[in-house]
């Protein structure tokens, strides 16, 4: 597909209190980087989330976006699955390409 | 494998509430992780959530609880029993009377035995040593390998350690130098099964709660350390020497407290309430009816129906001193904006007492989270709720440069002193000579301190030049665009109802002041980081005061006068005295009235010195007010002042509805007025903020109170600080949590009523259900208990009570003839 | 009034407190009362033995003494000095104690006790004889022992009574025993003036080991090495009891060098080990001290260096040194434990402090040569002119003072030099300087004891600089002697480690 390079994509949201957790984790599997969103809002299993709040960064929502190779991708899944087992926050994994495979290295 | 293990780690800390350091103490609550879960099904081991029958029975026979209070707190726990009637005898008798007469007669049986202190093992000894000496502040002799990180510092200085034998010493130096691996492999030597690992993981964190919890917060706001080192070298020093973990204590309590209270005989407490009903001896069929009743109200639930109950009594009350009438103001020439904190309603109760003040309640860093530093200073502090996270730096511009001179050059020369103070007495030959010589004057001075601290506190003002005293303007509009700036002012207005604006209007911050108090961080502005809130109001006034802000206020239908100026001040919660701040920024046509403004506080603060006087261990209304605000220079001093001790009770809603009413400084209350908030966004975020806040220091006092030696720090006078970290009791073991029993108690009594946050807000119910229903902090804190929430839409209307299913009315509220829980702390 | 009047009022003043708070606490009355008073008496005491002192030392000479028989009390300078000393900071302290222990349900216990302990304390420097030297002594002992037990449902305070219980009792038997020698030789009570004449009765190795037996004693109160496992355990009691301990009860085996010097100082080889002790504690409790995290567990090892220190300067003959380094440090070490809770008040104001810069190399060079002139001028003078007279010991004690003095002059300085720094700097290190030999003249005229002493050699204090100049260097290593500092430190730190109840391990 034009040369362009398969990667996996996760798409993390979990209270922003629990982010610092799940943002180490990103970094310890080796991904080169994210993409933090806070204050994300929606519907979920545990209800209504309103977006961001002006003086509370603690009890938003946080949205973790990370693409990294497939082989690198599995165990950060199992971590964070095995991560939101105790917690809210739901998980994404998609298949995505990118053109410059050596910044997700 | 190693990813998997830090998730697991993560995963067993998700429920552990990190501890903030001492010098920003912020109230949390110690339960935080269980805030999902239903109050009451919070029966953890390891913590009362509520006191002992008897300490109810005891408030009901002094008055502090009455009957009505019990049935109504049954009603509201158990609505069954609402309408049921049943016979007894020749007697018809309600249900709820059945309940309410079974609680007092089992109360009086004997209270289960309180939490006890874990002892500490052997490796949580050795644990604390370690982590300590890595974490320790402001070490005389860092760590070596310190910047290696935790485990393989340890690591590399293990293999030394003399207190280990040599075959263990041996055998460290086989290990990984990675902690993941090291933890795994330790994990795996323990023989612990793949499927056993989170609970293993879990019970080591819930050893040393305090390290670890600091651990936590550490990992994320420094990152030098972090669990997964912390439980290597746990696991790997168990393993190396063969520690089998001892026998769960934990649990095995558990097990003991649930079977005391479960096989407390049943069929006895029925024959009890029967026999109490009638005067001759029950027959089965009576015992059977109440038996009947009691079954929807099992023995464990009895202390949360008595926690209810004392709660409703207060609430009750309150409720029923709440204005419902309207009045149209004018004449106003102060208006004054102070922090919700509890005490500020002393101040400001005393203060509208004058009809030229008008006040306002609004969280203390005014809507302005910054990171502040003062001129030239080598250290800033986050002045902003721990909820947020600093952005925004400011410091000071002197306005006089010849001061700022003079300022910076006594703090030199202050610094020089301190240095070869601190040198002479820290370097390895030099502290005996030093002794011998300093000796004298240390002595001295430990005299003048005991004797007459007021003297001592004099002279050390007079002899330095303090940067508080420097005549300097805040860099506001380098840290904030001209829009950031008029949105935070738009923000504050429309959170805290201002639209009519007096010529002054003062907006005064809140700081503590006490000597050698390791905990006078706890007593500054929560709001603020734990920090003196002077550098927010200083920023808030000057972005009002800004003209092109005010122009676009104007646009956004919110005009200020152009003779209205907004001052600083700072309210001195010891001495209760308000001294403006920047008055070389004050116009001529404004000093006048600012002079005023003063003049009338210091009358006012005398009064109320003398009101808190009564609650305060050790002081006397007989004493003079100069006495009593002596206090926060006393080094000897352990009650400097009670802190936001008896906290109870959050009022959202315009000052109508408690002007005038004695609150006895026990209530969080901040302005509000939904005709300046159309959309309802301020409502949401007061409730999702300056609510949040307090209910963190509400609960932090109301378990400190329950659990004063293991979620509270203890007594203070065994308290030994570790830099500015944190405290342990004594010569070592786990950090302390929470707040020290001077907070809460005096001798063997709490001064602190340990009551869970009464919310009441006067607004559009259907919005308040709105914000509710779309934030899950708030869900989990109404849905599970955790706090309560009593609303009205207007002041005509009816007060509702907050149910997870929604809103219903109550009782029309009477005020209750025989409590006074308007009363300060009870002493 | 007479001399019997004068010694009752100097003693009774804890006394008094003790009763009448054990009193008044058994009736009830309110903690906040019973302190009160008993700190308003011991005050009392206090202002009354300033008086006796004054007048002592201005109106006659000599001192006061009181027998019966040959059981004596004597009001000489030394008595009289430390009575001042510790009457005052125990009324200082319980004064403190009075709002720092407010509604503690221990405030009776502790003021009792604290009073037991001063009332035995003020005995033990009073007492003219042998006999009433070692009831005294292991009464107050004994107090000690009693005030630690003040939060005595605390772990942590009871294994502070236990470990102190233990090291005083083996120590104070030896004590007891040299003591019951002396009395069984000379048929009674001995008076100090008499001990000499007692103890030459004795055989050479029978004097060396009474010698050694009182030495004992003196180290374990003062925890020195090997006694020195209890002084650290003792923080589960409340600050004021750390105080009042740091400041009294640890200095007394200065006193009890001084008093028994006649049995002790004439042997070279014993005063040699005592001052090998010492300085071997002040080098071991200095390491320590620099890699204890907790500030009261620093003050506690700074405190056994000190007493290392002291203990020294004792071995060396200097026991007016000692004795005037005892009252200094009392008063120094008191102040700094009630002051224990300032840190993070002094990080708050030092945050606020203009930004440090590192001085460059003509400052820091200034700095050093302007300093170093200053001391050595000032402490130069003032030695030929105040007190001439010189040994190697005392010149070795002065060197101290002078490293110390110009290290802070130096230190101050480098941090901001100014012209106002250097007039106060300057200032302050003259009439430190100054008053440091003044004072030693002072004191060294008013106790060296009347016997013949056989003091250590001076060149030994080249150990203890030695030692800790090394301990110094090694915790500013940051690449140099890795293993010997990484070993230093572990070593330092694991006193701290609870002791190990597992001694084997199981492989990795």
């Amino acid at each position: 597909m034009n040369n362009l390079t398969k990667m996996t994509r996760l798409e993390i949201v979990v209270p922003a209190r629990d982010a610092p957790a799940i943002r180490e984790l990103v970094s310890s599997a080796g991904a080169t980087g994210y993409t933090s969103v806070s204050g994300v809002s929606g519907i979920g299993h545990h209800g209504q989330h309103s977006g961001s709040l002006l003086f509370n960064e603690y009890d938003t929502l946080t949205m973790l976006i990370t693409v990294l190779p497939p082989d690198k991708a599995d165990e950060l899944i199992n971590a964070v699955r095995e991560l939101l087992n105790t917690s809210s926050g739901v998980m994404f994994v998609a298949e995505t390409y990118v053109s410059r495979p050596d910044y997700f290295q | 494998m190693s990813l998997i293990l830090r998730a697991q780690v993560a995963a067993a800390a998700h429920d552990i509430v990190p501890a903030w350091p001492l010098d920003s103490f912020i109230a949390v609550n110690p339960l935080a992780g269980r805030e999902s879960y239903p109050f009451e099904t919070e029966t953890t081991a390891e913590a009362a959530t509520t006191r002992s029958g008897s300490a109810y029975l005891a408030d009901y026979q002094r008055g502090r609880i009455t009957r009505d209070d019990i049935d109504a707190a049954l009603l509201e726990r158990i609505p069954q029993l609402a309408d049921r009637r049943l016979r007894i005898g020749t007697a018809a008798v309600s249900a709820v009377r059945v309940a309410e007469l079974d609680m007092r007669l089992v109360a009086a049986a004997p209270a289960p035995e309180p939490v006890a202190v874990a002892e500490l093992t052997w490796l949580d000894e050795y644990l604390a040593v370690w982590v300590a000496g890595y974490l320790c502040p402001d070490p005389a002799w860092p760590m070596p390998h310190h910047a290696d990180g935790f485990y393989r510092a340890w690591r590399t200085l293990a293999c030394l350690d003399p207190s280990l034998p040599r075959t263990v010493r041996r055998t460290l130096t086989t290990l990984s130098p990675e902690p993941d691996a090291a933890l795994a492999h330790a994990l795996q030597r323990l023989g612990i099964t793949a499927a056993d690992v989170p609970r293993a993981l879990r019970t080591a964190l819930g050893h040393l709660p305090g390290w670890v919890g600091h651990i936590k917060w550490r990992a994320e706001k420094v990152g030098d350390i972090d669990l997964t080192s912390y439980l290597a070298v746990r696991f790997t020093v168990q393993v190396a020497l063969g520690i089998t973990p001892a026998a769960d204590q934990t649990t095995q309590t558990a097990q003991r407290d649930q079977t005391t209270l479960t096989s407390a005989p049943f069929w006895l407490r029925a024959e009890r309430v029967a026999q109490a009903l009638t005067a001759a001896r029950p027959s089965r069929e009576d015992v059977a009816a109440v038996a009947r009743v009691l079954s929807t109200h099992p023995i464990t639930d009895q202390r949360y129906t008595w926690q209810k109950a004392y709660e409703l009594n207060y609430r009750t009350a309150l409720i029923g001193a709440l204005r419902s009438t309207v009045e149209t103001r004018d004449g106003r020439n102060v208006q004054l904006v102070m922090c919700i904190d509890p005490r500020s309603e002393g101040l400001r109760r005393h203060l509208e007492e004058s009809s030229s003040v008008e006040t306002f309640g609004f969280a203390g860093f005014f809507g302005v989270p910054i990171r502040f530093a003062h001129y030239q200073a080598r250290g800033a502090i986050d002045s902003l709720p721990a909820l947020l996270s600093a952005r925004h730096h400011i410091t000071e511009i002197p306005v006089d440069h010849e001061q700022a001179h003079r300022v910076v050059a006594a703090g030199k020369f202050r610094d020089a002193l301190r240095h070869a103070v601190h040198t002479a007495d820290s370097t390895a030959a030099t502290p005996f000579a030093f002794a011998e010589t300093a000796g004298w004057f240390y002595g001295g001075i430990s005299i003048l301190r005991t004797l007459t601290p007021r003297i001592h506190a004099r002279i050390v003002r007079a002899l330095s030049l303090s940067p508080r005293d420097l005549r300097s303007d805040v860099t506001i509009a380098d840290a904030f665009t001209l829009d950031e700036r008029a949105t935070l002012a738009e923000t504050a207005l429309r959170m805290m109802g201002l639209s009519q604006f007096a010529p002054l209007v003062v907006l005064a911050g809140h700081g503590s002041e006490s000597e050698n108090n390791l905990y006078q961080s706890a007593l500054d502005c929560g709001a603020c980081g734990g920090n003196p809130g002077h550098a927010n109001a200083r920023a808030a006034a000057a972005i009002f005061n800004d003209p092109e802000v005010r122009l676009l206020l104007a646009d956004r239908g919110l005009p200020i006068p152009f003779d209205t100026f907004f001052v600083a001040a700072e309210h001195n919660t010891v001495s209760d005295m308000v001294t403006v701040l920047d008055r070389h920024l004050i116009p001529d046509s404004h000093t006048s009235s600012a002079d005023r403004f003063e003049q009338l506080q210091r009358t006012v603060a005398d009064k109320l010195v003398t009101e808190r006087a009564r609650h305060l261990p050790g002081a006397s209304p007989r004493h003079s007010p100069a006495r009593l605000r002596g206090r926060a220079h006393d080094w000897a001093e352990v009650y400097p002042e009670l802190g936001l001790a008896g906290n109870a009770t959050m009022i959202i809603g315009p000052r109508d509805i408690t002007r005038n009413v004695d609150l006895g400084r026990r209530v969080f209350l901040h302005s509000y007025r939904t005709e300046l908030d159309p959309t309802g966004a301020a409502l949401e975020t007061i409730m999702t903020a300056p609510l949040v806040v307090a209910q963190w220091i509400n609960h932090q006092y109301y378990f400190t109170a329950l659990n004063p030696d293991t979620l509270g720090a203890g007594t203070k006078t065994i308290h030994n600080a570790i830099g500015t970290l944190g405290v342990i009791s004594g010569h070592s073991g786990d950090l302390r949590r929470g707040l020290p029993w001077q907070s809460v108690g005096l001798g063997t009594e709490l001064f602190h009523e340990p009551m869970r946050l009464t919310v009441v807000v006067e607004a559009p119910l259907a919005r308040i259900g709105e914000i509710i229903s779309r934030n899950q902090v708030l869900r989990d804190l109404f849905d599970n208990d955790w706090i309560t929430l009593t609303a009205r839409d207007h002041p005509a209307a009816l007060w509702h009570r907050y149910t997870a299913y929604g809103f219903t009315a109550t009782a029309t509220a009477t005020p209750a003839a025989t409590a006074t829980p308007m009363e300060g702390p009870h002493t | 009034m007479n001399e019997n009047a004068t010694v009752a009022m100097v003693l009774a003043g804890p006394w008094v407190a003790v009763l009448a708070s054990a009193i008044a606490g058994r009736f009830g009355r309110s903690g906040d009362l019973v302190a009160r008073i008993a700190a308003a008496v011991v005050g009392l005491g206090f202002v009354f033995t300033a008086a006796v002192a004054i007048a002592l030392s201005t109106l006659w000479t000599g001192s006061i003494q009181v027998g019966f028989g040959e059981t004596s009390l004597q009001l000489d300078a030394l008595a009289l000095i430390m009575s001042m000393l510790v009457l005052g900071l125990s009324s200082l302290i319980q004064g403190f104690a009075v709002r720092y222990l407010r509604g503690d349900p221990r405030q009776v216990w502790f003021v009792v006790t604290a009073n037991l302990l001063t009332g035995f304390t003020v005995l033990m420097v009073c007492a003219g004889s042998v006999a009433l030297f070692a009831c005294a002594w292991v009464g107050a002992g004994a107090a000690l022992v009693l005030l630690l037990a003040t939060y005595w449902p605390l772990a942590q305070a009871r294994e502070g009574v236990w470990r102190t219980a233990v090291r005083f009792g083996a120590a104070d038997t030896a004590f007891l025993l040299a003591v019951a020698v002396l009395l069984v030789g000379a048929g009674g009570d001995v008076s100090f003036d008499q001990l000499g004449a007692g103890a030459s009765g004795l055989s050479a190795p029978a004097q060396l080991t009474l010698a050694v037996m009182l030495v004992l004693a003196a180290l374990a109160r003062s925890s020195q090495i090997p006694f020195q496992g209890w002084l650290p355990f003792t923080l589960g009691a409340p600050t004021p009891v750390s105080a009042l301990l740091h400041a009294g009860v640890v200095n007394a085996g200065a006193i009890l060098l001084l008093r028994f010097a006649p049995a002790i100082a004439p042997h070279r080889s014993v005063m040699i080990v005592v001052c090998v002790v010492g300085a071997a504690t002040l080098v071991f409790a200095s390491a320590v001290r620099l890699a204890r995290p907790d500030v009261k567990g620093r003050l506690v090892f700074s405190t056994m260096a000190q007493m290392g220190f002291m203990i020294m300067a004792c071995g060396l003959g200097l026991f007016a040194a000692a004795i005037f380094h005892l009252v200094a440090h009392s008063l120094y070490k008191s102040t700094l434990f009630l002051g224990a809770g300032t840190g993070v008040r002094q990080h708050a104001t030092d945050r606020d402090l203009p930004t440090r810069t590192a001085p460059s190399r003509l400052v820091a060079g200034l700095a050093v040569a302007i300093s170093v002139t200053v001391t050595v001028a000032v402490l130069v003078a003032a030695k030929l002119v105040l007190s001439p007279a010189v040994s190697p010991s005392s010149i070795g004690l002065l060197a101290f003072v002078a490293l110390t003095a110009g290290v802070t002059l130096a230190v101050a300085l480098a941090t901001h030099f100014s012209i106002r720094t250097m007039v106060v700097g300057t200032t302050v290190t003259a009439a430190v300087g100054i008053g440091y030999v003044a004072f030693l003249h002072l004191f060294t005229g008013a106790l060296e004891p009347g016997v013949p002493v056989q003091g250590a050699p001076g060149w030994l204090l080249v150990l203890p600089a030695v030692g800790l100049i090394v301990v110094e260097l090694l915790a500013r290593s940051s690449t140099g002697a890795v293993w010997l500092r990484d070993r230093v430190y572990t070593s330092a730190l694991a006193v701290s480690l609870p002791r190990n109840p597992i001694r084997t391990g199981a492989p990795l």
